[in-house]
């Protein structure tokens, strides 16, 4: 059996890895690798922080916002650093 | 069924009828009457969370016309679902608290939809045959850029 909490973080993190897909798509195969890596570990892991700012009570459903909101930002902070990074080096690639 | 859902089921046969020589027009308006149908049994089972599966329908639609989307008509398909995907987000988080708002909204992103559809339809048909001279320009032109493919190329066959 699988404990409840990896279930809502693998959940949340696909979750927000698809909205991000949705809603921010990528421009290239090798940013959506490089999104999606980074959602999927960066939301499990920063979740707690977001969970805590946001102030939301300590249910499943919440957890699961938390770690696909985490995500979500996670996936758009990857694309913005790298794409700020090459605009800074006058590399014209998209991410 | 309802009043509300027998109106927008004629509407979708009827704009059908009317794109059926639009590629992926049908398959569009199949898959959003698939996508109403499986929200609305959803809704009336009276299951936990409707809004969240409402959205997960409206994000794998949304991935579907992201996929196979070759033209620019397509692309504003797209951002209709993605309005619709918000409105569901939006009522999830508690912003939209009346459940008959909510109800409004995808409704009216359901007929920007299949006015999307239909409107790209008449304006092919119209610019053949239908208006005076002067206003065939305008809505030939319309129609072209419509039909045109989109701006930006499928992410997954861009390498860098």
């Amino acid at each position: 059996m699988i404990p409840e909490s990896i279930l809502i973080k693998l959940g949340g993190a696909i979750s927000g890895t698809i909205l991000a897909l949705v809603f921010l798509p990528p421009k290239t195969r090798v940013g959506f690798f490089r999104r999606t890596s980074a959602s999927m570990i960066c939301g499990p892991i920063f979740a707690p922080v977001t969970h805590a700012y946001l102030g939301w009570p300590n249910a499943w459903e919440h957890w699961l916002a938390a770690v696909a909101l985490t995500s979500f930002i996670s996936w758009w902070c990857m694309g913005a650093v790298i794409g700020g990074a090459r605009k800074l080096l006058g590399d014209k690639a998209e991410e | 069924m309802n009043e509300w859902q027998m109106i927008i089921s004629a509407a979708a046969i009827i704009v059908a009828a009317l794109s059926y020589k639009l590629p992926h027009a049908v398959m569009w308006i199949a898959l959003g009457a698939a996508n109403a149908v499986a929200c609305d049994v959803f809704y009336a089972y009276g299951l936990n969370y409707p809004a969240a599966f409402t959205l997960a329908c409206d994000c794998l639609v949304c991935l579907c016309i992201n996929w196979f989307a070759t033209e620019k008509w397509e692309s504003g398909l797209f951002a209709v679902f993605q309005v619709s995907a918000l409105i569901s987000i939006l009522r999830l988080s508690g912003i939209l608290a009346e459940e008959g708002d909510y109800l409004l909204l995808l409704e009216l992103c359901n007929y920007a939809a299949l006015a999307l559809i239909g409107g790209t339809a008449i304006l092919g048909g119209a610019g053949d045959r239908l208006l005076r001279r002067r206003w065939r320009s305008y809505v030939l032109w319309a129609y072209h850029y419509l039909r045109a493919p989109p701006a930006k190329a499928h992410w997954w066959k861009a390498d860098q």
